[in-house]
């Protein structure tokens, strides 16, 4: 299995963790705020076509709602393969990052 | 929330849902719109119109990347690939590209040609309701057609058969004989000056500018003018109402301004005025414009819409006989739908330079011949140079690429240099587009807007060309086994050289053919051009009997005969080229009338006829000066009709022709008084200074220019308001047979690119070869071999191919010619000569091409090929 890119990361975490109202708006904004630039909708939707594509993510289910005039708001969840994808990413992160504390960085800039 | 009306922006609801679609993403679209107004609702409309379009901003480009990148990425490497290898191998890729270029020019040219060729009388509205009437009638125990109707058909069959709506004649001043028209100071010779009735307006599409094509014609003295026509003799002044005198003695009154008729119309005049005109302007016709047994005028009807046509043509064909009350008649009348009468009317006897369907067929295939002498280049090219591919095949195969996937990429690549060539052949189609018009006589203009479809066209061969060139190299390149590729077994294949060989005989026959034709036409025109017409066409000038030159027609004569350059003065109706007057009845003496109905030509002829023509009697005598008679009394026949009459002494035996009673005084020998299409028919030559309208001038060689000047002088003292225009009779012979010297031309230029793409197919094979057995070169040369000898040993097998080629080449030619030269009455012969002469040209050609090659390959230093290992 091919390893994640940082932003398929990012999404598939996102997803993960905002469990059922995990939708369009829902996601970008979370990423938004967790990195606190603005991530925009051709980001998220170019990756989550691919996701989708690769069977990481699951389109779950859909919604109705008048505002949104006739486009229907879908609902994404995690494959059980995207799940295990996100875990290896998780483990890889602590293997890389393992013993390194953020003075280590302070120590390195003096 | 209540009373927020602020909508979403338009334009970018529309990109959205284009992005959204394309993603089968909806949510993608209703994510925006939520946040929108959610934004909208906290932060105030302003901010949520900018959030809006700073995102969608930002995303489109993002949508476009992924899209480009995920749909081209197998694409880019092709691409790359294919570049990469125009660009290695510069003239191999040359070579290849112009012959396509050169090819698809060709058949650019043809479509074009071929599209307006077919496009005659398209812009009728009513086109498949209208027909013309044509007539059979009995010729040498067969029967001929003529485009010319009984004077009277035309309002018989719509008063007798109710499926006809409308009926009209049409008569045009011919070719030839101008019509003088004046206006103030500006007076012109018109050629297209027509005689019709007004109904022609309601059954072809010629819509007027000014005035009203129902009542334009009412009057007698009205005519209706074509827009050109109209500028040229009133410039910016109204036409309307404005008088216009004709031939110095009719005044008409412009009532209606037609725009122009397109060129693609069977059908052409600059002016039209009411028929009865014609009593007038040609009494010789106007006699019998209520008969039913002649033929002068074009006929045509409109038909009402879902008639039944085979019915309606029984009808009119039962038109003469019940009109003679005969059980059948010899002559019939039979109807021609006009769509057909551009392309179908050869056979037929029609004043108008027509088109000829076959002449379409010939252009077709020649043009796809030229094409796929181009396409095997390509393919020839392609698979000499396959070993050099294999390696990049194998690896492909290796790393996974499908046998489909390499054949995409072939053809791929195909279609790419087809497209490559189809540009630089659209902008040599665009730069010589002028030069194609004068050699084909026509007026193509080539816009996008209205040639959509020629576009369209032009894209599609080029695409097939592609597929075609690229199916062998593709579907062969693709079988390539890896292993043995990258084991490097892959070499130059015995056996694959047969097709290769057989590709190139294929287009040297193709390219010999053409040559072959090419001269045979060429032949057949000059031949026309010399052959003994029966009389002398060189040194006469004709000119057009106007108002007093006719009236004192003998006064002028004399006064021109006072220059002792002038030889003789003769006075006709018709020039020679066509000097028909019309066909009609003869009868004889012994021969009863209404046993047979024999069509024999009739034309009139002045005094001193034969001797200024120099042409010979057989028996008898000509019309003389010194014996005047009544006009009509005297008639003069050909060989022709003698044989055809088949009485011993026809000298002396009373006459009825046309009615007219008469006596032959003499027979002359035969003479061509049709082109040269026609063999020569039964010939009556009547005198009635009524009808001559020419004037035939025998000129001295020597100080041709003064001779000139001292005609122009005496038609001046005579007729001082009519300008002087002369013509030589042999240039109105060369304008007969514009359509063979065009099609020769055409021919000529066709054979020129066949054989030219075919010698560079070879020199790219010449120079494959060469290359591949550089080494073996080498080789010999250091073992003593001559440069003679290695010269030899690479253009062999080339000299070989192309002598099998004209072997081939020769037979099929032949068949083909032999049966075009049917067409013509006087034909040319095949000679071997020709023949041989064109293989000897393909020969020496293509020797020339690939010695070049292998003279360099031969000369080379051995150290050069051999020192690498």
């Amino acid at each position: 299995m091919k390893d994640l890119t940082k932003t398929e990361e990012i999404i598939l975490l996102a997803i993960w963790r905002l469990k059922d109202k995990a939708y369009g708006v829902k996601i970008r904004r979370h990423i938004s705020e967790l990195t606190g630039k603005d991530f925009t909708y051709g980001n998220l939707y170019s990756a989550l076509n691919q996701l989708t594509k690769k069977k990481y993510v699951i389109k779950h289910r859909e919604e109705s709602l008048p505002a949104r005039r006739g486009w229907k708001r879908m609902y994404y969840t995690l494959s059980p393969f995207g799940l295990k994808a996100l875990k290896e990413a998780y483990e890889m992160n602590e293997k890389m990052w393992k013993g390194i504390s953020k003075y280590a960085f302070e120590l390195s800039e003096k | 929330m209540k009373g927020f009306t602020l909508k979403s922006p338009k334009l970018g609801g529309w990109l959205i849902g284009i992005i959204a679609r394309y993603y089968r993403m909806s949510s993608l679209a209703g994510d925006f719109l939520e946040e929108f107004e959610e934004t909208a609702r906290d932060r105030g409309s302003l901010r949520a119109w900018l959030w809006y379009w700073r995102h969608l901003l930002k995303s489109i480009p993002v949508f476009l990347i992924d899209f480009i990148f995920w749909r081209f990425v197998m694409f880019r490497n092709y691409l790359k690939i294919s570049i990469r290898n125009i660009t290695k191998h510069r003239i191999h890729s040359a070579i290849n590209i112009l012959g396509l270029t050169v090819g698809l020019a060709c058949c650019l040219f043809i479509l074009v040609w071929v599209k307006d060729e077919l496009s005659y009388d398209r812009f009728n509205k009513n086109l498949d309701n209208l027909y013309r009437v044509i007539l059979e009638y009995p010729k040498e125990s067969q029967s001929a057609f003529t485009s010319y109707a009984a004077p009277a058909a035309a309002e018989w069959l719509k008063n007798n058969i109710p499926e006809i709506a409308e009926s009209a004649r049409f008569r045009i001043v011919a070719n030839r004989p101008q019509i003088l028209v004046k206006y103030g100071e500006k007076q012109y010779y018109e050629e297209r000056f027509g005689f019709g009735d007004a109904e022609l307006f309601d059954l072809f599409t010629f819509p007027f500018l000014v005035g009203n094509p129902k009542t334009a014609l009412s009057n007698p003295n009205s005519i209706v003018l074509s827009e050109d026509m109209a500028r040229k003799y009133f410039g910016q002044e109204d036409p309307i109402g404005k008088v216009l005198n004709v031939e110095n003695q009719y005044d008409f009154i412009v009532t209606g301004i037609m725009s122009n008729i397109p060129h693609n119309s069977h059908l052409l005049f600059d002016s039209l005025v009411p028929f009865e005109n014609i009593e007038s302007f040609m009494p010789e016709y106007g006699k019998f414009l209520h008969r039913h047994n002649l033929h002068f005028f074009r006929t045509y009807i409109l038909v009402h819409e879902g008639t039944s046509i085979p019915e309606l043509k029984e009808k009119v064909s039962k038109y003469l006989s019940i009109k003679f009350d005969v059980k059948e008649s010899m002559w019939r009348h039979h109807l021609q739908p006009v769509k057909e009468i551009h392309l179908r009317t050869s056979g037929m006897k029609d004043l108008m330079k027509r088109g000829d369907i076959r002449y379409i067929y010939i252009f077709s295939f020649t043009g796809i011949l030229v094409l796929l002498i181009a396409c095997i280049n390509f393919m020839n090219l392609s698979t000499a140079r396959s070993c050099k591919r294999a390696k990049e095949v194998g690896m492909r195969k290796v790393v996974g690429a499908h046998r489909l996937n390499l054949i995409g990429q072939f053809f791929g690549e195909a279609v790419f240099s087809s497209l490559l060539a189809l540009v630089m052949a659209l902008i040599i189609v665009f730069a010589s587009l002028p030069a194609f018009n004068s050699l084909t006589g026509k007026q193509i203009e080539l816009g996008i807007s209205n040639h959509k479809l020629t576009f369209i066209g032009f894209l599609l061969i080029a695409l097939v060309t592609g597929l075609l060139s690229g199916s062998y190299p593709a579907l062969y390149l693709s079988s390539i086994k890896p292993v043995k590729v990258l084991k490097g077994a892959v070499g130059l294949e015995k056996g694959k050289g047969f097709l290769r060989k057989t590709m190139v005989v294929t287009q040297f026959v193709i390219a010999i053919g053409l040559i072959v034709c090419t001269l045979i036409i060429y032949n057949q025109y000059n031949y026309m051009q010399n052959i003994n017409l029966g009389f002398d066409k060189e040194h006469i000038v004709y000119i057009k009997l106007n108002g007093n030159l006719k009236e004192k027609y003998q006064a002028v004569k004399n006064d021109l005969l006072q220059d002792a350059h002038i030889v003789n003065v003769a006075a006709s109706s018709r020039i020679l080229t066509n000097a028909i007057d019309w066909g009609g009845d003869f009868y004889w003496e012994g021969k009863e009338e209404k046993e047979e109905r024999l069509s024999f030509s009739y034309s009139t002829v002045g005094y001193d006829f034969i001797e200024t023509f120099k042409m010979e009697m057989v028996q008898g005598r000509s019309f003389s000066q010194d014996i005047p008679r009544k006009p009509n009394e005297e008639i003069i026949i050909n060989e022709a009709a003698a044989r055809f009459m088949n009485v011993e002494s026809p000298v002396g035996l009373a006459t009825n022709a046309n009615n007219v009673k008469g006596t032959i005084i003499g027979v002359v020998k035969n003479y061509n008084f049709q082109s040269l299409h026609n063999e020569i028919r039964p010939l009556v030559l009547t005198f009635d200074p009524e009808n001559f309208q020419f004037m035939h001038i025998r000129i001295h060689p020597d100080n041709i220019h003064d001779t000139i000047r001292h005609i122009e002088k005496v038609c001046r003292t005579f007729e001082p308001g009519v300008p002087f225009d002369y013509h030589f009779l042999d240039e109105a012979f060369e304008i007969l047979y514009k359509s063979e010297e065009q099609m020769s031309r055409l021919f000529n230029c066709l054979a020129v690119f066949a054989i030219f793409i075919a010698c560079l197919g070879l020199f790219g094979l010449s120079l494959f070869i060469a290359e591949s057995r550089f080494r073996e070169i080498g080789i010999r040369k250091v073992l003593g071999a001559s440069v003679p000898s290695l010269i030899e040993l690479v253009s062999r097998e080339f000299v070989v191919l192309v002598i099998l080629a004209n072997i081939i080449a020769w037979p099929v030619a032949y068949y083909v010619m032999n049966r075009w030269l049917q067409n013509f009455a006087y034909r040319t012969s095949l000679s071997a000569g020709t023949f041989l002469l064109s293989g000897f040209l393909a020969f020496i050609v293509s020797l020339i091409t690939v010695s070049f090659q292998s003279i360099k390959a031969a000369t080379a230093n051995p150290v050069d090929s051999l020192r690498y290992e």
